[in-house]
């Protein structure tokens, strides 16, 4: 017997003519969410295996509570989601090539690293000048050196960022060809060879 | 447990329609399938945030009282972590499979999903199985 071909094409019925393509509005979001929990959660479990292998997870981990560790992790995980979505943009869900998808990677990696060390000093900069001024200690050069810093900082974050979302783009990719190997598109050799004679994959 | 009751309940679901998929041609089965799957992924990468979260925030609390990588507890522990690894790895493959399906035109076949969904049942149920070993020995 036959099997249906048509799991997820469309929520329809399957005896429904065949129209043009949906509109991807729904599936898009969704590789960004999962592609940002993946990563994230990878990144915490490499951790932990590392800390937890060294034998330092007491050590390691000691300034963290259920609430901070949550609080953390929520954070590094809306950012990193964000930066998936963003470098998922524009690619096109029906054909998911991620050939451009590993300078997608380390730019958005790039950003987000910078991301994490300017918003801090922003947010810390402001105030310190605020209290240098009231108390009377106000120093240009410092504000200047802080600025520098930043700058510098900011650059090295983004280096870092973006050898990180690199090799996550890699491993993406990987996956990716996992994902065709394992579920043969319609339209591929594979796919066509079991479609044109209508046996089921 | 309620983010690992929806990895596993709503894995098993997904599982479940792909085999009665397979002893019919239904078209209700297919409708149900493919709303199940799409929703199921969103579910499931979002319990799968809560629950890396708590575990980590769960480690650090108890952190210091844990037993060390060589005691039967932390090698329970390395084997937990590395099957969450190996859950969200073929999680990428099985949701990135979801994507392509929902946006072509032919989808996939019952077999692939029940193939796929089978193997998501599998890994987080032992998960579970661990953590329940973890917690209460």
């Amino acid at each position: 017997m036959a099997e249906a071909r048509r799991a997820l094409s469309d929520t329809g019925s399957t005896t429904e003519p065949p129209g043009p393509p949906r509109a991807p509005t729904f599936q898009r979001p969704l590789l960004g969410v999962a592609l940002g929990t993946f990563h994230t959660a990878l990144l915490a479990l490499i951790a932990l295996q590392l800390i937890f292998l060294g034998g330092r997870l007491g050590e390691g981990l000691a300034d963290l509570n259920t609430l901070v560790g949550l609080a953390l992790f929520a954070t590094l995980w809306v950012l990193v989601t964000a930066a998936s979505m963003l470098a998922v943009r524009g690619l096109d869900p029906a054909a998911l090539s991620f050939g451009h998808a590993l300078g997608r990677g380390a730019w958005w990696g790039g950003v987000l690293g910078s991301a994490l060390v300017i918003v801090p000093f922003l947010l810390v900069g402001p105030v310190a000048l605020v209290l240098a001024v009231l108390r009377g200690d106000f120093q240009p050069i410092a504000v200047g050196l802080y600025t520098l810093f930043a700058v510098f900082a900011a650059i090295a974050a983004f280096a870092v960022g973006a050898v990180v979302g690199f090799v996550f783009a890699m491993l993406d990719e990987g996956l990716l060809m996992l994902s065709w190997l394992l579920v043969p598109r319609i339209g591929s050799p594979l796919g066509d060879a079991g479609a044109a004679k209508g046996r089921p994959r | 447990m309620l983010a690992a009751t929806v990895i596993v309940g709503g894995a098993a679901l997904c599982w479940a329609l792909a085999v009665r998929g397979r002893s019919a041609e239904l078209p209700g089965q297919a409708s149900a399938l493919g709303f199940a799957a799409e929703r199921y992924e969103w579910a499931f990468w979002i319990a799968l945030g809560v629950i890396v979260a708590t575990g980590v925030g769960n480690l650090g609390a108890y952190g210091e009282a844990l037993p060390g990588p060589g005691t039967a507890w932390g090698r329970a522990l390395a084997l937990k972590l590395g099957g969450v690894t190996l859950l969200i790895v073929g999680s990428v493959v099985r949701t990135v499979a979801v994507v392509r399906a929902a946006s072509e035109e032919d989808g996939m076949s019952f077999a692939t999903m029940r193939h796929l969904y089978a193997a998501t049942v599998l890994v987080a149920a032992g998960v579970v199985g661990l953590a329940e070993y973890l917690a209460h020995g």
